[in-house]
């Protein structure tokens, strides 16, 4: 049976002023699975996810994806520092347009957050940013989830949950992209491997 | 799943007030009303002064006056210059808020930003046009004796007033419309410079937008030593109204407000279009 392919790229070329980033990128994921990418710093993994989730515009090619059901955190997660965890979720909730405070307080209980923490974004950890940013990239339940360098300042126990919780999203029928620099989550989570070499890609496994 | 359909307006608007949320914190959501009100209070003595000697009560009508001042008009239009020197808003905090608006409903979204920092800077100025006079305020829609004197004799020259209260703005306007007035135009002002700064970060980048939006506002001090034509071409001295009812500007009110919002019009479709067209958050 064929699988439906759910994010794919063509032909992907970026440029920043002359220096090539993307280089004729082209690569498919497909539905249900989860896809690692992997690539030295500056190889342009954050850059390819920021042309996937349409923060940049590429000079040319073409994406495929549904950004209606596209869950994402790249780089550092941006929250408004002055508010606790659970009010920055409701927010962006209601830019997508439907408030769910139950779904909100799910997704930090499933990180491993308390949604109850009043304190401000601005008090939290490093890894406790982390794992809300990961809240905020699954609490509207999207079909597929871009995730870069996920295990970003996470403890042992953190990388756990969060295998354990990629893995249990994608028997949910879940599409993951994930980029990271760890070979053990690669190894672990990703059923197709790509590797970025200097804005290229090749299919590792 | 997200599956509530979107609707641009809707989104736009919320895209705004999460920029506002976000702006809420931001020390210089303080840190400049607090400079500007401290500033506004010492040059606005003499005004202070004056009322509390003549006994009498003033109506509200500061504001309308303020900018008649060219040393203060440069500072009061500088201030918001610093809200909307960093337009188009990228922050790191906007990544979230963009992935659920969409490109388009977010440009929106910042760019309904732009009037409504306007909007909410010309009231703080017309709030604190008034709580600088207070307790000499009486809210009554008669000029009273207070502004009269002021425009009538040469008081204005004994307490060292810098502002100007001319007689043809008691003539032609009540104290609500002359506000009103005056309210339009600094709204319509900062808003053009608000998209002009927009516009000039993006072709010309950060530096050398602050600097030519900086000095087309100072200019505005200097702009009456210039032959009188040039005010003219130079909107910050557009705030005036006491400029614009005397004839000294070659345009009346409804001029003004079209000359701007042509420029408004102007500034905010390329800021816009550029932004569309950009890769956002670097
Ligand atoms: N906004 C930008 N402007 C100019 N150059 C950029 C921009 N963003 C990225 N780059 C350049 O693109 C290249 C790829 O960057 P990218 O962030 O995609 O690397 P990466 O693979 O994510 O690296 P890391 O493993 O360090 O996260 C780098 O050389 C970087 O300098
Ligand atoms: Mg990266």
């Amino acid at each position: 049976m064929e699988r439906k392919e759910t994010v794919s790229a063509e032909g992907l070329v970026k440029y920043f002023g002359s220096e090539p980033v993307l280089r004729n990128v082209s690569f498919s994921v497909e539905a249900g699975t989860i896809c690692g990418i992997i690539g030295r710093n500056g190889s342009g993994k954050s850059v390819l996810f920021k042309c996937l989730t349409g923060l940049y515009i590429p000079d040319s090619g073409k994406v495929r994806i549904d950004r209606d059901s596209l869950g994402a955190l790249i780089e550092e997660p941006g929250f408004l520092l002055h508010y606790p965890g659970l009010r920055n979720l409701v927010y962006l909730m209601e830019i997508g347009g439907k408030v769910r405070r139950d779904a909100a307080e799910e997704a930090i209980r499933l990180v491993g957050l308390e949604p109850g923490d009043r304190r401000p974004v601005r008090k939290y950890s490093m890894g406790m940013r982390q794992r809300l940013g990961i809240a905020q990239a699954i609490m509207e339940d999207p079909d597929i989830l871009i995730l870069d360098e996920p295990m970003n300042g996470l403890d042992n126990e953190g990388v756990r949950d969060m295998r354990e919780l990629f893995i249990s999203l994608k028997n949910k029928g879940k599409t993951l992209l994930i980029a990271s620099h760890s070979r053990e989550d690669i190894e672990i989570l990703c059923d197709r491997v790509y590797e970025m070499d200097k804005g290229r890609i090749a299919l590792v496994r | 799943m997200r599956p509530v359909k979107r609707n641009l307006v809707r989104t736009s608007c919320l895209v705004t007030l999460y920029q506002l949320r976000a702006a809420a914190a931001d020390l210089k959501t303080c840190l400049v009303p607090g400079c500007i009100f401290v500033y506004l209070y010492a040059a606005v003595s003499p005004v202070r002064d004056f009322i509390a000697s003549s006994g009498e009560k003033a109506a509200p009508c500061l504001f309308v006056f303020l900018f008649s001042d060219v040393n203060l008009a440069g500072p009061l239009l500088a201030g918001m210059l610093l809200f909307a020197m960093d337009a188009p808003f990228y922050g790191r905090d906007r990544l979230f808020s963009f992935l659920r608006a969409g490109r388009g409903a977010w440009v929106a979204g910042q760019a309904l930003f732009v009037p409504v920092l306007a909007f909410l800077y010309t009231s703080f100025l017309l709030l604190a046009g008034t709580l600088l006079l207070f307790p000499g305020i009486e809210f009554s829609n008669r000029w009273g004796k207070v502004w009269t004197t002021l425009a009538m004799s040469d008081a204005w020259a004994e307490f060292g007033l810098t502002i100007r209260v001319t007689t043809n703005i008691l003539f032609n306007y009540t104290p609500a419309e002359a506000l009103a007035a005056a309210f339009l135009l600094v709204f319509l002002v900062c808003t053009f410079y608000g998209f002009l700064s927009w516009m000039l970060n993006l072709i010309v980048g950060q530096a050398a937008s602050l600097v030519v939006c900086l000095a087309d506002i100072v200019i505005v001090a200097r702009v009456w030593y210039f032959p009188e034509w040039t005010r003219n071409l130079v909107p910050s001295a557009w705030t005036d109204l006491a400029a614009i009812t005397s004839g000294s500007l070659k345009m009346d009110l409804a001029g003004a407000a079209w000359r701007l919002g042509a420029g408004i019009v102007l500034t905010a479709a390329v800021s816009i279009a550029v932004t569309y067209r950009s890769d956002i958050g670097k």
